[in-house]
């Protein structure tokens, strides 16, 4: 698999995933953790009542109601008709919202955290699509620069994989103000998956994610950072410049490391409370494991949560 | 009181700067590395920037004492306080001491002389030594004489004294400086002591530290001082002794490390005065039993201008005494009666003063009744000659003439006699030549007339000839006719001669003709038109005279010439003024002895004025036997006795050298120019030496525990830097990030 999505030996699924990856993926699941908006019948809870086999309660019998749903138990007891209804299941409409700001382009270890970032979202997107779900793309910056609707077949998978190698990191970032773009470009209830590493104003961030929440959606929140940024592990002093704004500054890691870790921890702090009060499913994603290995554990996990 | 034993490494204190320089360098050149935010970065530099700059303080401040600790203690600083005596302890030290041993050691002061006070002083300093501290002891003699030659300490230090005293004075000069350079020589063959001491035990003597001043120069060392003191060219002295300051033990202060301390003790009285005899001169040379030799004794003082008094004793009877004002040198002129036939023993004395070793000069006067000569040649060859030598002067002739066959040349001793005439006795056996060339080189003279039993060709054996003849040639008839001319009037054996006045004018039919000269040659008499007529030349210690014409009249009119008598008179005259006898000789570590006693033979034995037994050796050199005396160090009469006779007979005279008389003090100001050195401590007395050395040798040096420190700052430094590094906790442990990426906070 290419560090870099734009890298032209393969394109689409492959270029992310390999056959042993995805077979691996075949098994598991993305669930939602609320209830959703889907327009096909799935797997999935909907807010309507439908024709699934489970309860959902009774009401008067009306005009226009099928007798055969009436509940001649009720009638027996109560002489009063009432039909029963049924809880309705539909399809899950999920949403990768990736970040592909500048300061995703970096990486100690040889990965970039957009790499990372790509992997992540295109397994993550190969097991939605395998559950017969949709999966939607929003790739952002300071703007929202690809927006492909959700879809459940692996054209279209393959077509938004495509998009993220097209589209390399750049330019600046303005997470909080996209993220509040997006929230408010969809309306119908699904499950919105922000991969970024979250370099913004974290209070402005943190309204964007309640945003989402406003509007009923499940969100989860991969946090990627790569492990130099969490320990800033450096054996030397270093002219670091920062890759969005492109200031500069000169400073001993070895001095300073401790009071950075101290200061990072505050900010990613901030993040897992704000999530933890906002029932938004935050996640820290290093960069230095398989996005692969990292997809199953945390859907095997999200799995036996749900049940 | 704070030194440094070695300031010159404090010239690496530069090296402080290094820490602070990459501090700079490292800062200036770093590295630029894109970041994904330096937002953070920078925040944790606000909060951290005091406690960042203080860790690089105290790093920088670790480092830089490291480096000074390191610096101090190559430069060895010595702390020298009273107060912390007890702290401070003392340093184990090695020390050298010299002393003087020169004759003017023995002069005295208050009833002891420099010598024991110096030996006593010497031991005092070695007994006043710790248990850890060495020494090695030197006596600065004509040559170094070692006590202790290797460092040594534990119980020698107890018996040094009692060694030193069994060392006596002796009768040389001394040289400090080679005997100091050994002393350094063996200081420096340890290196571990951090303390080091030489001391210079000496009288106020100057002539021992000209040395130092001739070698600081860079001038070539001179002999010993027997060879300052050796007469004028013209006497004949024993060659002096090869020179002590050779390229090994020149003096040479950048040898002597900045450790090392030099104290000078300057023993003695601050202005000696002292009166000597320096030398004699006898005339005439040639002394009859009816003579009555004039002598000349040449005195030296040392101090002011007072009245002197010469006393001479022959055979140890007092004949005469004189008195005259002595300044710096003077000189007597006194009358000795006439003398009994026979070698006599003769004394010079001054009064008795601080120095007695050089009140007296010794020499020996031999006066004879006939002087010897021996007459080779045929009847025929020595007829003239016999009868010129038999001519009575004043009526009895002085010179008693033997005359042998050229054949019984081998039986004589040829040293019995003051001079030899060889009259047509060519060719010679080879070893007839051998012996009498030994006689001519032991200061003997020959006398060579030719004749017509020799070829020019006979005469190319003997290498103690004026120049090689090469022909004999006939003089035309009409060029018979010469007139002397005496080319050399002012030669010894011609100024009689010439008093005269008369011009002699000879015939001569037939000459020798000679070729390559010897360049020591001289032509004393010629014949006109540049032929020679006597020729001379120097052999060894004797002298060969030749004649170009012979004794006989085949040749010329010569024998019958009234000048024949004369000059062979005076060539006899002459040749017992310049034999081998010399009235006196310099004291020596070795004399050839047949040189100066033709008599000794390998059974003869040499004993000096104390009634020892003086070591003769023998050697074979070029196929003779070759006698040295060794030892020849005290002065005074020597006497020779052999199987045959074992009457003591008055032989030899020795003096010693009398530049070490000469007693001109040396200021104690002057000490510190001459020798060119640092560390330098001069004193004049006992007393003050030893509370000088009470003050010098408290403390030690604090190399030690300045290692030790920097030791114990590197360990520090290492541990902080590393716990600086190290003490660097993971986030990511902090957090207890779940497989999943849930951060699971502790509680």
């Amino acid at each position: 698999m290419p560090d870099k999505p734009n890298e032209k030996q393969a394109e689409g699924i492959v270029a992310f995933l390999n056959a042993e990856e995805m077979h691996k993926l075949d098994r598991i699941v993305l669930l939602s953790r609320y209830v959703v908006e889907g327009n096909l019948a799935g797997a999935h809870r909907s807010p309507l009542k439908g024709a699934s086999s489970e309860f959902s309660d009774h009401k008067m019998y009306g005009f226009g109601d099928d007798p055969k749903h009436v509940d001649w138990k009720v009638l027996g007891r109560t002489d009063r008709y009432y039909v029963k209804r049924y809880q309705d299941e539909t399809n899950l409409r999920v949403y990768i919202v990736l970040d592909r700001s500048n300061s995703m382009n970096y990486g100690s270890g040889g990965v970039t955290k957009y790499a990372f970032a790509c992997r992540l979202a295109a397994a993550l997107a190969y097991v939605v699509i395998k559950a017969r779900d949709s999966v939607g793309l929003f790739l952002f910056s300071d703007k929202i620069d690809v927006e492909m609707e959700p879809r459940h077949s692996l054209n279209h998978l393959n077509n938004m994989l495509k998009s993220l190698q097209r589209k390399g990191p750049a330019a600046t970032t303005q997470v909080a103000e996209t993220l509040h773009q997006i929230a408010g470009s969809v309306h119908k209830r699904g499950l919105i998956i922000v991969i970024s590493d979250l370099l913004d104003n974290e209070h402005e961030i943190n309204l964007a994610l309640a945003h989402f929440r406003k509007r009923l959606h499940d969100v989860i929140v991969f946090h990627v950072l790569d492990p130099a940024e969490l320990e800033l592990n450096f054996n030397k002093g270093y002219e670091f410049e920062d890759l969005e704004t492109l200031e500069r500054v000169t400073a001993d890691p070895r001095a300073l490391a401790k009071e950075y870790q101290k200061v990072f921890g505050e900010f990613l702090e901030q993040y897992r409370r704000a999530c933890e009060g906002l029932k938004v499913d935050y996640r820290l994603v290093r960069t230095d494991q398989t996005s692969e290995t990292y997809v199953r554990a945390y859907l095997e996990e999200r799995r036996r949560l749900s049940k | 009181m704070f030194s440094l034993l070695a300031p010159q490494f404090l010239i690496a204190g530069v090296a402080l700067l290094i820490p602070l320089v990459l501090h700079l360098i490292q800062s200036s050149r770093t590295v630029r590395l894109p970041f994904s935010t330096i937002r953070f970065l920078k925040l944790a530099a606000k909060r951290s920037s005091r406690r960042i700059k203080l860790e690089h303080f105290l790093l920088w401040l670790l480092r830089t004492l490291l480096l000074a600790a390191l610096v101090l203690a190559f430069a060895m600083p010595m702390i020298r306080t009273r107060e912390f005596r007890n702290f401070l302890g003392r340093a184990a030290r090695d020390i050298a001491i010299v002393v003087d041993a020169s004759y003017s050691m023995g002069y005295k002061t208050g009833g002891k002389n420099v010598w024991t006070e110096a030996t006593e002083l010497a031991a005092e300093i070695i007994a006043g030594l710790s248990e850890q501290d060495r020494f090695c002891l030197y006596l600065a003699r004509n040559q170094v004489t070692p006590v202790y030659e290797q460092l040594t300490g534990g119980k020698e230090r107890e018996t040094a004294g009692t060694r030193l005293k069994g060392h006596k004075l002796g009768y040389e000069s001394s040289q400090l400086a080679p005997a100091v350079m050994a002393a350094v020589k063996t200081l420096e063959q340890e290196q571990r002591r951090t303390e080091r001491e030489i001391h210079i035990i000496s009288d106020t003597h100057a002539l021992p530290w000209e040395r130092f001043q001739k070698e600081n120069q860079g001038a070539p060392a001179p002999g010993a001082p027997k060879t300052a003191a050796a007469p004028e060219p013209g006497d004949r002295s024993p060659p002096p002794p090869a020179p002590a300051g050779t390229s090994a033990n020149l003096w040479d202060p950048s040898l002597i490390n900045d450790r090392t301390t030099c104290f000078v003790t300057l023993l003695g009285s601050p202005a000696p005065e002292n009166a000597t005899p320096v030398d004699i001169a006898l005339e005439p040379q040639l002394i009859t039993p009816d003579t009555a030799p004039r002598l000349t004794v040449r005195l030296a003082r040392t101090g002011p201008p007072q009245d002197t008094t010469a006393t001479v004793f022959v055979d140890d009877k007092e004949v005469t005494r004189r008195s005259t004002l002595v300044g710096d040198r003077g000189e007597l002129k006194l009358m000795l009666p006439p003398m009994g036939n026979g070698t006599h023993v003769v004394r010079v004395e001054t009064p008795e003063d601080s120095l007695t070793a050089d009140n007296a000069f010794h020499f020996l006067v031999r006066a004879r009744q006939k002087l010897p000569v021996l007459c080779v040649g045929s009847k025929e060859d020595t007829f003239f000659l016999r009868a010129a030598l038999a001519a009575a002067v004043g009526g009895v002739s002085p010179i008693d003439v033997k005359y042998i066959q050229p054949d019984r040349l081998a039986e004589e001793q040829l040293q019995n006699f003051v001079c030899i005439f060889l009259c047509n006795v060519l060719p010679l056996p080879g070893q007839d030549i051998v012996s009498v060339e030994r006689y001519i080189r032991t200061g003997g003279l020959a006398v060579i007339f030719p004749g017509d039993g020799a070829k020019a060709a006979d005469y190319g054996v003997w290498s103690c000839l004026p120049g090689t003849p090469n022909a004999i040639a006939e003089i035309p008839t009409l060029e018979r006719k010469r007139l002397l001319t005496w080319d050399k009037p002012q030669h010894p054996m011609l100024v009689a001669l010439k008093e005269g006045g008369a011009v002699p004018a000879l015939a001569v039919k037939r000459c020798l003709h000679c070729s390559g000269f010897n360049e020591k040659a001289a032509t004393l008499i010629s014949t006109g038109a540049g032929d020679p007529f006597l020729i001379t030349c120097p052999f060894g210690r004797g002298e060969t005279f030749l004649f170009t014409v012979s004794a006989n009249r085949s040749w010329s009119d010569f024998p019958l010439s009234p000048f024949f008598l004369p000059i062979l008179h005076q060539l006899v005259q002459y040749a017992a003024g310049a034999g081998a006898f010399l009235p006196s000789l310099w004291t020596a570590d070795a004399l050839p002895l047949q040189e100066y006693l033709p008599e000794a033979t390998r059974e003869s034995v040499l004993k000096d004025p104390e009634g020892n037994t003086v070591s003769v050796r023998s050697a074979m050199v070029d196929g003779q036997t070759v006698l040295h005396a060794e030892g020849l160090t005290v002065p005074g009469i020597y006497t020779l006795s052999s199987p045959q006779d074992p009457t003591l007979r008055p032989a030899l005279a020795l003096n010693m050298p009398r530049a070490e008389s000469n007693l001109t003090p040396i200021r104690p100001e002057a000490i510190a120019p001459l020798l060119g050195l640092k560390n330098l401590v001069v004193t004049t007395s006992r007393d003050e030496l030893l509370r000088k050395l009470d003050e010098f040798r408290i403390g030690k040096t604090l190399g030690e525990q300045l290692l030790w420190l920097a030791l114990l700052l590197a360990l520090a430094e290492s541990f902080y830097a590393n716990w600086l590094l190290r003490r660097r906790a993971r986030l990511a442990d902090q957090l207890n990030i779940e497989a999943s990426g849930k951060i699971v906070r502790p509680e």
